[in-house]
């Protein structure tokens, strides 16, 4: 029973995360939000472009 | 006005392809630490530019910058509620830190609307959690004791799974 409400619980906490980060996927501009921080930090947004790597 | 620091621009290799893989999922964790959507966007930034900041040091980027995420989450809730407190006195803060807020959102949703039932250091046991961390984990990252965590996700699973069962009986009836 303890186990079955456990299950339950991680279904739900799955699928409120999957979705939540579907609309933040959706309405979030990512790369205008990386500018914005480049430029904050005194640097040209085009390095970001440069500064491609393999995620760590 | 936020103080620029001298950055060599060789030294970001690699973090924009990490900002843009990992900047939502990080408002979707602030968001479960209790913030709304666009606090939580902020604070998600503010986190990413200390991560940037520091980005040659760091050798695992989604925890630093989760820890930074919450500390700069918890500053921001003290800080807005020495404000509430310094105008409502003893009153307001007694209404505005009602731990039992009702939950009525239905919906897929409805699973993180139930966090905000918890005391903050369980919902912030449950938010690592979420993100796939475990206790050992948690604890090192947080510098909590792995016990302390392990009761916070305990208390805190106990919750969350009482509710739930209140309220699938109540959808039932009678």
């Amino acid at each position: 029973m303890d186990r079955d409400e456990g299950r339950d619980l991680d279904r739900l906490l799955r699928q409120a995360s999957a979705a939540t980060r579907r609309d933040l996927d959706a309405t979030v501009d990512v790369e205008q939000h990386l500018h914005d921080l480049y430029r904050r930090m005194g640097l040209d947004p085009a390095l970001t472009r440069q500064n491609e790597s393999p995620t760590r | 006005m936020p103080k620029k620091v001298d950055i060599a621009p060789s030294s970001l290799a690699g973090f924009p392809s990490y900002y843009r893989a990992d900047f939502t999922p990080l408002i979707g964790f602030v968001m479960n630490l209790g913030a709304k959507p666009e606090e939580a966007r902020d604070v998600a930034q503010e986190a990413m530019q200390a991560a940037m900041r520091r980005w040659p040091e760091i050798e695992y980027p989604r925890a630093f910058t989760r820890k930074a995420a919450e500390r700069v989450y918890l500053r921001d809730v003290q800080k807005a509620r020495r404000v509430r407190e310094a105008v409502l006195n003893d009153v307001g803060r007694r209404a505005a830190t009602a731990p039992d807020v009702a939950v009525r959102q239905t919906g897929e949703r409805f699973a993180l609307e139930l966090l905000t039932l918890l005391p903050s250091e369980q919902r912030a046991v449950m938010a690592w959690t979420i993100d796939g961390y475990s206790c050992a984990e948690i604890a090192e990252i947080t510098g909590h004791k792995p016990a302390t965590v392990r009761s916070h996700l305990r208390h805190a699973r106990r919750r969350l799974q009482r509710e739930l069962k209140a309220r699938k009986e109540a959808s039932d009836g009678p």
